[in-house]
């Protein structure tokens, strides 16, 4: 008796190959190789004072930057809450973030933060500010918001 | 004759190509791909003497009016030289009727878009996305240059109609 073999059938791969290479060509024109990202950000606007009535003094949370130090100040007396040293490494910022994270904690609605940098302040520098007032690193890696809103000022 | 024929056909049969190999390759080409892969619209070319200054922002890039400061105070309009900074005495002028008048353009257009057929889905969508991006730039600035820099460039910008400003920065992942 003849044994009879079984031909192993074959999978046919050529519309996955073509789907693939499609794949490819789409990623290939969409990829990009710096990633890039952007921070949106405000100038004041003369608003009308009267169209929000409000019993509650405003935070008026605002960071003063120059080359040396950073101001954190709160209220319309400006009152200085405190004053950080910019350090070479990025130790300052985090204790900037710190500070920023108990006033968060305590004004949970505020969504808005001015920065007033001096003249001479580098543009790094600046964007390095606005990433430690907009979020805080919490314990478990995630990043948390804090203030969404930056608003620049000139000094 | 009909002997040698059949032998032929059976090699011809059995002479396949392993694509084992190719496939692996398209396979990593593929993971590295997906991984580079950005959902933004925004393109960007840097300009010659620019390096992005770097956050930890995740938010997406909107394609719009793009406007570049180089080391050397040369500003791009979408990747066109307009004007120096400190070498041009009227430069304030010159970046102001430029932006202005594509201001007016993008105007024009919405005006366009408004006027055609806006039924769809997609028409509404791009003239929603148009009118929300309308007064907005996207400013890409020398990670070196003083705020000094930024602060007269956001100035003018907003004078000539875009009062919403995006700083374009580098992941620090990368």
């Amino acid at each position: 008796m003849k044994r009879q073999m079984k031909k192993a059938e074959k999978l046919n791969l050529i519309p996955i190959l073509d789907a693939v290479f499609i794949f490819i060509f789409f990623l290939l024109m969409s990829a990009q190789f710096v990633e890039i990202h952007e921070i949106r950000t405000d100038r004041p606007l003369v608003k009308d004072v009267s169209e929000k009535k409000d019993d509650k003094p405003p935070l008026n949370l605002t960071l003063k930057v120059t080359k040396n130090n950073i101001d954190v100040i709160t209220g319309l007396d400006e009152k200085v809450v405190k004053t950080i040293k910019i350090a070479e490494d990025d130790k300052s910022l985090e204790e900037l973030g710190q500070t920023l994270g108990k006033i968060k904690e305590k004004h949970p609605d505020e969504k808005t933060i001015i920065i007033k940098p001096a003249k001479t302040v580098k543009y790094a520098q600046i964007i390095k500010v606005v990433d430690h007032s907009k979020w805080i690193i919490a314990e478990n890696g995630m990043a948390k918001e804090l203030f969404e809103n930056v608003i620049f000022e000139s000094n | 004759m009909r002997k040698s024929k059949k032998k032929f056909n059976k090699k011809m049969a059995e002479a396949e190509i392993d694509i084992t190999s190719l496939l692996d390759i398209l396979v990593i080409l593929l993971v590295f791909l997906l991984k580079n892969y950005n959902p933004s619209d925004l393109k960007l070319d840097l300009v010659k003497d620019l390096s992005l200054a770097r956050s930890n922002s995740k938010e997406l890039g909107v394609k719009t009016l793009i406007l570049q400061v180089d080391k050397k105070n040369n500003v791009f309009i979408n990747n066109e030289m307009a004007t120096n900074i400190v070498s041009e005495g009227n430069w304030r002028g010159i970046l102001s009727s430029k932006l202005a008048k594509l201001s007016e353009d993008s105007k024009r257009e919405i005006a366009q878009i408004k006027g055609g057929d806006t039924s769809n889905i997609l028409g509404k969508e791009l003239l929603a996305k148009k009118e929300e991006n309308l007064e907005r730039v996207n400013i890409v600035l020398h990670e070196e240059l003083p705020y000094e820099t930024l602060d007269k460039v956001m100035q003018v910008a907003a004078t000539s109609g875009y009062h919403k400003f995006s700083f374009i920065v580098q992941s620090k992942a990368n």
